[in-house]
């Protein structure tokens, strides 16, 4: 199955980088649609089908938490998992991004192995191992309130501890 | 030491750069003359900056290596002042987390590019000022923090 890939970072540099990322990591691409901050990614949400989205934090004109707020609030959140990709270190913002149904947290810089393991396990709820990487590693859903993990999904497959990652 | 120890290692992550810390007295400050600089705000439990300046040089190395591309590739040129404000955002969010804890909020503003001022000037509202020098494949790189009073 190829997915529509919607990556929302207002860094033309880090989308460039995610769009290899993906390639390498394996992921069969339908087309990929690119956004600057949260109000165009809601813009091209309401256009297009899309499978999955790597949404950044900061960002101007609408940051990452108000993108996955409008989101919430216009039903996108069921059908349409958020991974989120960012800088942000702090625990408190992150489970309150998972509360709000984010699937995902990686941690820039990405290595393909822990974003593979991180989108994996949200398309495919199948989780892979991922080296200790309390720095840098990835959580999914499943690994809100643990603590030492790297890469969880939402499905309760856990690949990890530490719920380090944004 | 936190705030050198983040910096060489996001270059070393983001963009596979191995950095040595230079003595700040012995800077020569003519290295970063045609530098690039990008700054970015935070507020939280402390409010500060954060900068940084590199040489356009540097800046196209950081490119090409986070994009995967040869320096005198012309998307390296394109993308050149993105990946220094990428780097900055990068460095500030893990250091904030490495100093604050994984407690703490901070708001970030997005990284802007600006002129390089002299980066040596005292800032009249800083409670603190560091900064930090770095060499690597030839080239410097130059960051500052600041922490204003609150």
């Amino acid at each position: 199955m190829a997915y529509n890939i919607l990556i929302v970072d207002d860094s033309q540099t880090m989308r460039a980088v995610l769009t290899k990322t993906i390639c390498m990591a394996g992921v069969e691409i339908g087309s990929v649609f690119e956004a600057e901050n949260g109000r165009e990614a809601l813009d091209i949400l309401e256009k297009e089908w899309v499978d999955i989205v790597f949404a950044d934090i900061n960002m101007p004109v609408m940051n990452g938490v108000e993108m996955v707020k409008a989101m919430q609030k216009l039903g996108y959140m069921e059908s349409t998992p958020v991974v989120v990709i960012s800088t942000e270190g702090s625990k408190t913002r992150l489970d309150a991004l998972r509360d709000m149904g984010v699937r995902g947290f990686l941690r820039k810089p990405v290595s393909p192995e822990l974003f593979k393991s991180v989108v994996d396990g949200v398309l495919l709820g199948n989780a892979g191992e991922v080296g200790d990487s309390a720095a840098n590693g990835p959580t999914t859903d499943a690994s809100a309130g643990k603590s030492g993990g790297d890469a969880v999904t939402d499905n309760g497959s856990a690949a990890g501890s530490e719920a380090d990652a944004q | 030491m936190v705030l050198d120890g983040v910096c060489k290692l996001i270059l070393e992550e983001l963009a596979f750069l191995f950095c040595e810390s230079q003595d700040a007295s012995a800077f020569d400050y003519n290295q970063i003359e045609d530098a690039l600089e990008a700054s970015m705000r935070f507020t939280g439990p402390t409010n500060g900056k954060f900068e940084i300046a590199a040489g356009r040089n540097l800046c196209l190395l950081l490119a090409s290596n986070i994009l995967g591309i040869e320096p005198n590739d012309e998307a390296a040129g394109s993308h050149a002042a993105d990946a220094l404000k990428e780097t900055l955002n990068i460095m500030c969010g893990r250091f904030l987390t490495e100093a604050y804890g994984e407690e703490a909020i901070f708001n970030l503003s997005a990284p802007v590019m600006g002129v390089l001022n002299d980066l040596a000037k005292v800032d009249e509202d800083a409670e603190a000022e560091c900064m930090q020098f770095f060499e690597t494949e030839g080239y410097c790189l130059v960051v500052k923090l600041t922490v204003y009073k609150s």
